[in-house]
């Protein structure tokens, strides 16, 4: 337990939402922290993992983005959700990273192809999918989806954002994002069934 | 329909995503995060009772800022404000009001010895002339020919008691013999005029009541010229002065009070000055008794100097002023209306017509001076106690008047 002369209270409330816990942190509550970040580390780790393709470089993107919300607790502002906040970060250190790297996203999208290729392949077009199959093949396609659509589908599943909050974080007006978002599910919705069909 | 199906399919594609999607970071990158989570915490929290140890060493530190710089505000202005009420009597106190600038028509500046025998003077004369305007016409020219019969008479009664007293007296003083020298030569001047105007008055100056005596008219004009008194009032100064210097003239002052006893104990003006109201009091006793030394005066005149009187002074000196402002008087009304504008000794007013403008000679400080085309209202007010007074409908001469008429721009007294 870490507990300064500035914290307000002792110890944390789990009811409280991320915002609080955010806030908390910013008093001094360190255990408010530990809270937040449990609840919301594996879903910026996959977003990192799913773009990245690279579990190494989804951590240290990850790392990155905490250490920015560390820093800046003094200065947080509930203005919007905590996740908003958290992966308006994350996306632009994905974005300045595609910038400075288009080169090694191209090989890892090659790369996941192939690999989804082989399991297609290798399934038993009569057999029952399984869970592991369909994993794979649902992050296959989620892999060929175009980078934008990728981005407003994983900020949807992953971030639980709503339509408006992507366009926040993307910085696109509402309508652009439903219409990355409905072509992605389309291409998602094709590709199971083409899996499905054959 | 379309839309349930996108829904569901939506639905079935976020569930099978959420199932296959169950990667997390390492331990190793949560224990790093925590980790640094906490030591940020904890540098924040020695920086800021650092902070607070750093500047808390004086008074102006952390959460006794704002109490202490409020504290000395309201000290500061608590003393700001008592040093103003200290020093506001003194402020209040505003300087001595600056002398007026005194008229032309003002009385001289009298030394207080000798504004009450002035006031003496005065009255008697005024007693006089009062009661002989009841008896004769309203003739301003009769008028002052009694008053100089009057004058000359009382100078006569003087001048027995100043022949003694110019014996008796030495000149202690430098500015005594200047004074009696005048004065003999003011009187012989008088005496002269006296002697001239009884040949030709005859008898009729001899009359003890005050008839009218147009012959004594030439008189007054000529005894004024010749008196030459400028400053009445330094000259009474100066025969203050020396009749302190010498104590033994009992008769100085009491130039009409012929009747007056003599009293050798009495230096001092004041005291003469009281005898001197004292008959001036008694004037209406006296009366025959002048108009008896008026008589011998014309009869006896005699050029001996005589101590200067006050009431003679004050009248030839308001009778100048009276002769030159009718001499300018006429002068200013020969001009026309332009002449009189641009003059600035002349001033045009209007009269109840409005357009009835007539040209008259300035009358105080103020007008005297200033033009009323060519100065301005900074001209007019650049003098002390003087206001502008814009012009009021005034029609120049050739222009229309569709106003009415009214008084063109003046300097007056405030």
């Amino acid at each position: 337990m870490y507990v300064t002369d500035s914290s307000p209270q002792a110890s944390f409330d789990n009811s409280l939402n991320n915002e609080d816990l955010m806030i908390s942190y910013s008093l001094g509550n360190a255990e408010a922290f530990e809270e937040l970040y449990h609840r919301n580390k594996a879903p910026l780790y996959r977003y990192f993992l799913r773009q990245l393709n690279q579990t190494a470089l989804a951590e240290e993107f990850a790392h990155e983005v905490w250490l920015r919300v560390i820093k800046s607790r003094e200065s947080y502002l509930p203005k919007a959700k905590f996740t908003t906040y958290l992966f308006q970060i994350a996306h632009n250190h994905l974005v300045d990273h595609f910038r400075k790297h288009s080169k090694i996203r191209e090989v890892n999208i090659e790369d996941n192809e192939e690999e989804a290729q082989n399991l297609l392949d290798a399934s038993d077009p009569g057999a029952v999918i399984d869970k592991e199959k369909c994993r794979a093949i649902i992050l296959s396609l989620i892999k060929e989806l175009p980078e934008e659509q990728k981005e407003v589908f994983l900020l949807k599943e992953e971030g639980n954002l709503s339509i408006e909050e992507i366009a926040q974080v993307v910085n696109e007006n509402v309508e652009t994002v439903k219409s990355r978002m409905r072509y992605a599910l389309k291409k998602l919705k094709s590709g199971l069934q083409a899996f499905v069909g054959r | 329909m379309h839309e349930n199906d996108s829904d569901d399919i939506e639905k079935i594609i976020s569930d099978l995503y959420s199932d296959v999607s169950q990667e997390k970071p390492s331990s190793a990158l949560d224990e790093k995060i925590l980790s640094e989570a906490r030591k940020e915490l904890q540098e924040t929290s020695s920086d800021t009772v650092q902070n607070f140890h750093t500047k808390g060493s004086g008074p102006f530190s952390g959460r006794w800022t704002v109490p202490v710089s409020l504290a000395a505000v309201i000290i500061l202005s608590v003393t700001v404000v008592v040093t103003i009420e200290k020093e506001r009597p003194y402020q209040l106190t505003s300087p001595p009001d600056e002398p007026v600038m005194a008229d032309n028509d003002s009385k001289p500046d009298h030394s207080l010895a000798v504004e009450p025998m002035l006031k003496g003077m005065v009255e008697k004369e005024e007693a006089i002339n009062q009661k002989a305007a009841k008896k004769k016409s309203k003739d301003p020219l009769v008028e002052e020919s009694i008053k100089e019969q009057e004058v000359l008479a009382l100078m006569q009664q003087v001048k027995p008691e100043q022949q003694q007293l110019a014996k008796k007296s030495a000149p202690t003083s430098e500015n005594k013999p200047q004074v009696f020298d005048r004065q003999q030569d003011a009187i012989s001047a008088q005496d002269k005029a006296a002697r001239e105007n009884i040949g030709s008055a005859g008898s009729g100056a001899a009359s003890g009541s005050s008839a009218s005596e147009p012959g004594m008219a030439s008189a007054p004009t000529a005894a004024k010229q010749a008196m030459n008194v400028e400053e009445p009032a330094k000259m009474q100064a100066k025969r203050s002065a020396a009749s302190e210097e010498t104590a033994a003239e009992p008769g100085e002052f009491t130039t009409f009070a012929t009747m007056a006893k003599p009293k050798p104990d009495e230096k001092s003006d004041e005291s003469r000055l009281s005898t001197l109201t004292k008959r001036s009091d008694a004037s209406d006793v006296d009366e025959p008794v002048l108009a008896e030394e008026k008589q011998q005066t014309i009869r006896s005149v005699k050029p001996e100097s005589a101590a200067e009187s006050p009431a003679k002074a004050f009248i030839a000196q308001s009778r100048e002023n009276e002769i030159a402002e009718s001499a300018s008087q006429s002068v200013c009304a020969s001009l026309s209306i332009t002449d009189c504008l641009n003059s600035v000794e002349c001033i045009l007013e209007s009269g109840s017509a409005g357009t009835d403008y007539q040209c008259r000679t300035a009358k105080n400080q103020c007008e005297l001076g200033f033009s009323q085309v060519n100065d301005t209202r900074e001209t007019c007010e650049l003098k002390k106690g003087c206001q502008y007074k814009a012009a009021d409908c005034f029609c120049p001469p050739s222009v229309e008047c569709i106003c009415g008429g009214g008084s063109p721009a003046s300097c007056v007294p405030e």
